[in-house]
């Protein structure tokens, strides 16, 4: 099932912080779910099967590891995960990998547009994905659930 | 023992249709009994067979061709393939980033 978009506190874009959560630059209804990694659009062929997805980004930051991943399916949020780690140089180089997993039921069989989305919150600098990251989308039948 | 054997054959110019019903009892001196029942259909271009067969190890069926099973299929033990079918259980697409992505702030 879609799950609420979290609220940052010192995030107005998210609704925090007192802000009007106007976002901008991102989908989901002005919620700022930020660059998209993958997008795709996955045809369903049966209603009573689950997807399940896997979304896989090895990141290095400037500085501190400080981000959010999404994976949306429609505009609707299924899954998010969060880093804030606040490293202890200035220029620390952080880097590491995430895997965010979503499995879900309940969709209509047909055209799914399913995007995996990084926002970087680390003012200091760029976050970069690279290259080979990968995201597997499988539609798991009632054979296979 | 019993047996019957039904034959039945067609063939015009070289070519040649064939089906075959086979049944059998047999008890032998050691008091085994097998019994069996085989049905072959043979058109010249693949062979269709149905056997059954039970003796002192059990019970067991054999299919060869192609087939359809119209209704539902309970299979109480466990299936074993090399192969099935392309999207019979799963349907997968995998994406990959060719190149490094910056993604900046906010």
């Amino acid at each position: 099932m879609a799950i609420p978009y979290p609220v940052y506190e010192d995030d107005p874009s998210t609704g925090g912080g007192g802000g009007t959560g106007s976002g901008g630059g991102g989908s989901g209804g002005g919620y700022v779910i930020g660059t998209t990694i993958f997008q795709a659009t996955f045809n369903k062929a049966e209603a009573n099967s689950a997807l399940r997805i896997l979304a896989y980004a090895s990141l290095q930051s400037p500085d501190d590891l400080q981000f959010a991943g999404y994976i949306t399916i429609d505009g609707a949020l299924y899954q998010t995960g969060s880093v804030n780690i606040v490293l202890d140089l200035q220029r620390s180089n952080g880097s590491m990998p995430i895997t965010l997993p979503a499995f879900v039921t309940g969709l209509a069989a047909g055209n799914h547009t399913i995007i995996f989305s990084i926002r970087n919150l680390e003012p200091d600098g760029a976050l970069t994905v690279l290259a080979g990251s990968t995201m597997e989308i499988t539609e798991l039948k009632r054979a296979a659930v | 023992m019993t047996q019957s054997v039904t034959d039945l054959r067609s063939a015009y110019n070289g070519t040649v249709a064939t089906v075959q019903q086979q049944a059998g009892t047999l008890v032998d001196l050691a008091g085994k009994a097998t019994a069996y029942v085989r049905l072959l259909a043979d058109g010249g271009n693949g062979v269709a067979r149905l056997s059954l067969w039970s003796d002192q190890f059990g019970g067991a069926w054999e299919l060869i061709g192609d087939g359809r099973i119209g209704g539902n299929l309970v299979v109480d033990g466990t299936i074993t393939s090399t192969k099935m079918g392309a999207s019979s259980v799963q349907q997968a697409m995998f994406l990959t980033l060719p190149g490094s992505m910056s993604i900046p702030y906010g």
